[in-house]
């Protein structure tokens, strides 16, 4: 078992994020945070104390970047997750990890090594 | 003996002097058995006129008495052809049977009357050479010769063929017919292509030159370009708003290549357009490159048409095929999370299942109020409504639903029927519809940009702390304050369970 991460979910599908929560304790990870909406996202984002965050691209019709400006300013490294004909990374986010829908706990746990490696 | 040299007649008597091949044919014919009898007789009259038609270098002819004896000169000879010379010395209607009528009318108006007779251009069939007919046409102009008591003698006549000139008319006459036919066919076929093209249903325009000049655009392409007048103009001039969207260098590389160009769904903003209005079109066109008759080419015939309708629609069309596939496998995504959700929290699997069967039947339901909505939102009383049918559907005075209109987002509109679908689950297994009494009560209210809703259960079993929270709770307290934006809260009051959702009604009012 890799170390325990404190991972936040940014997702607006809350079946999915319930599902991620489950993942993420069943890998052995500390949820940091979860939200759905980009505002509360972005004021999560500022304050939380993360290794990692699971950011959808597409928060409710809204592109999550906002959000992950914060999070990289202060550290916390990303994974995005593509939902269904959302729209793709963009600059400046394009060399970040990205994960597709629909992900399966070893898709998580993959994608976690890869980004705290 | 100088007579006989010269061709004196048979009497010796020497006339006429002169006149070629006829004055001598007249001097040695034997005019006794005529009108006239023998030539030594003949009075000053006749022989002035044999005189003065000989010397003629036009062709003349003269009928002598009431049955018009011919005598002519040379020149009337090559008029007669193969008539000639046994002609001389006959009555006109025998040497000339062909033209009996005529020269009747002849005799009777300038032998008989006195008179003259001019005719222009008198058509006549006449056997001169081979007995074949020959139509030619006659300047005839007959006057009387007087005798010495002043009385006609004799008819003269001037013959002047016009043949050649009345077969040029002719001609010319049906040149300037045919080529006025042509013209007429050519003016017919000009206005009938320039109507084609003028009223072809695409648009169309020829360029002269490097630097692009209309010469023509026909109707579809005035209209296209909002009725604006280009002919004349180039390009750049006549639509500038083109010259930055790369449509003057496609030009360009159609004249000096001469390759034609094909351009499909091509986007074009246009500073006036169809109706009048400025904005983006959707062209399907060719740029054909012209050449002139040395292959250079000349100018460039651009033909196509405004696909805009078209393009939209199936942009349209993609947009929606899009989004159903988002919405089928955002549903396939739900189900998964549902599935994983429902199983890893089973205490049995035939109670797992159930419970599953029930989760997609409530999603089910949320989808059908949406799809009905167009999936634009759908109201909070329809979706406590729905919930109500499912769960109290034959009591429905045990569940009732009070508040204002209030519309719901498509996502807070689902995650609310699947949250209300746990609550109403609970409240049949263990709550207050587990019993005949009870009854659930929800309320909503709207104050100062939030929308307080609260879900009610009373009359049912005394209400104990469960031992731990199941997936129910958690799907409300976390699950729906999260897409809800606000706060959910679950309270196990002793006489039913009272759930209180707070969040505000626009989740992104004031927010970025």
């Amino acid at each position: 078992m890799a170390r325990a991460l404190r991972v936040l979910v940014v997702e607006d599908e809350m079946m999915i994020a319930l599902m991620l929560e489950d993942i993420l304790a069943d890998l052995g990870h500390e949820v940091a945070g979860v939200a759905m909406r980009l505002p509360q996202a972005i004021e999560l984002a500022k304050g939380v104390e993360a290794d990692i965050a699971i950011l959808d691209i597409n928060l409710d019709g809204r592109k999550s970047f906002p959000a992950a400006e914060v999070l990289r300013e202060r550290g916390v490294k990303l994974i995005f997750a593509s939902g269904y004909g959302s729209p793709g990374l963009e600059a400046p986010f394009l060399e970040e990890v990205i994960l597709k829908k629909p992900f399966e706990a070893s898709d998580i746990r993959s994608a976690l090594q890869r980004v705290a490696a | 003996m100088v007579g006989e040299m010269s061709g004196a007649s048979k009497d010796g008597y020497l006339f006429p002097v002169g006149g070629g091949e006829c004055g001598r044919l007249i001097r040695e014919f034997d005019w006794s058995s005529t009108d006239l009898g023998p030539i030594a007789g003949w009075p000053g009259w006749v022989r002035t006129s044999v005189d003065i038609c000989l010397q003629a270098p036009i062709p003349i002819v003269m009928l002598f008495g009431p049955d018009g004896f011919l005598i002519y000169n040379d020149a009337y000879a090559a008029f007669a052809g193969q008539r000639h010379p046994q002609l001389l010395g006959m009555k006109v209607l025998e040497g000339w049977p062909e033209a009996a009528d005529l020269n009747r009318q002849v005799l009777d108006t300038c032998y008989i009357k006195g008179g003259t007779l001019s005719l222009k251009e008198q058509p006549l069939i006449l056997f001169r050479y081979n007995n074949a007919a020959d139509q030619l046409w006659l300047d005839l102009d007959y006057s009387p010769i007087l005798n010495d008591e002043g009385k006609p003698g004799g008819v003269f006549a001037i013959v002047v063929e016009t043949t050649e000139k009345v077969n040029i008319q002719r001609t010319l006459d049906a040149e300037r017919i045919a080529v006025m036919e042509a013209n007429k066919r050519l003016s017919a076929e000009s206005t009938f292509l320039r109507d084609l093209f003028e009223q072809a249903p695409s648009f169309m325009a020829i360029m002269s030159g490097p630097a692009h000049v209309f010469v023509l655009a026909n109707k579809s392409y005035q209209q296209l370009i909002g009725g604006r007048n280009v002919v004349g103009m180039t390009i750049r001039d006549a639509l500038p708003e083109v010259v930055d969207q790369g449509f003057v260098e496609l030009l360009d590389r159609v004249f000096s290549t001469g390759e034609p160009y094909i351009g499909a769904g091509s986007r074009i903003m246009l500073d006036q357009t169809v109706g009048g209005t400025s904005g983006e079109r959707y062209l399907d066109f060719i740029y054909q490159p012209i050449r002139n008759s040395d292959g250079q080419v000349s100018g460039i015939f651009v033909e196509g048409q405004d696909v805009t309708e078209r393009t939209r629609g199936e942009q349209h069309l993609r947009l929606v095929v899009n989004e159903l596939n988002h919405r089928v496998k955002n549903t396939l995504a739900m189900i998964q999370a549902v599935a994983a959700q429902t199983f890893r929290n089973a205490g049995d699997l035939p109670q797992a299942q159930a419970a599953f069967s029930s989760r997609i039947m409530a999603l089910a339901r949320a989808n059908d109020l949406l799809t009905g909505e167009n999936w634009e939102g759908a109201s909070l009383s329809d979706i406590v409504a729905g919930v109500s049918v499912a769960h109290a559907g034959n009591q429905p005075d045990r569940f009732t639903a009070k508040g204002p209109v209030v519309r719901l987002s498509p996502k807070a509109a689902l995650s609310l029927s699947m949250a209300m679908h746990e609550l109403a689950t609970n409240a049949v297994k263990y709550g207050a519809l587990s019993q005949d009494a009870g009854h659930v009560d929800v309320s909503w209210s709207l104050n100062d940009g939030r929308m307080r809703i609260e879900w009610r259960e009373s009359g049912g079993p005394p209400v104990r702390l469960p031992e731990k929270r199941g997936f129910g709770s958690r799907l409300v307290e976390r699950g729906l304050a999260g897409e809800m934006g606000g706060t959910a809260q679950i309270d196990f009051e002793p006489d039913g369970i009272v759930c209180v959702i707070d969040a505000p009604i626009d989740i992104y009012d004031g927010a970025a």
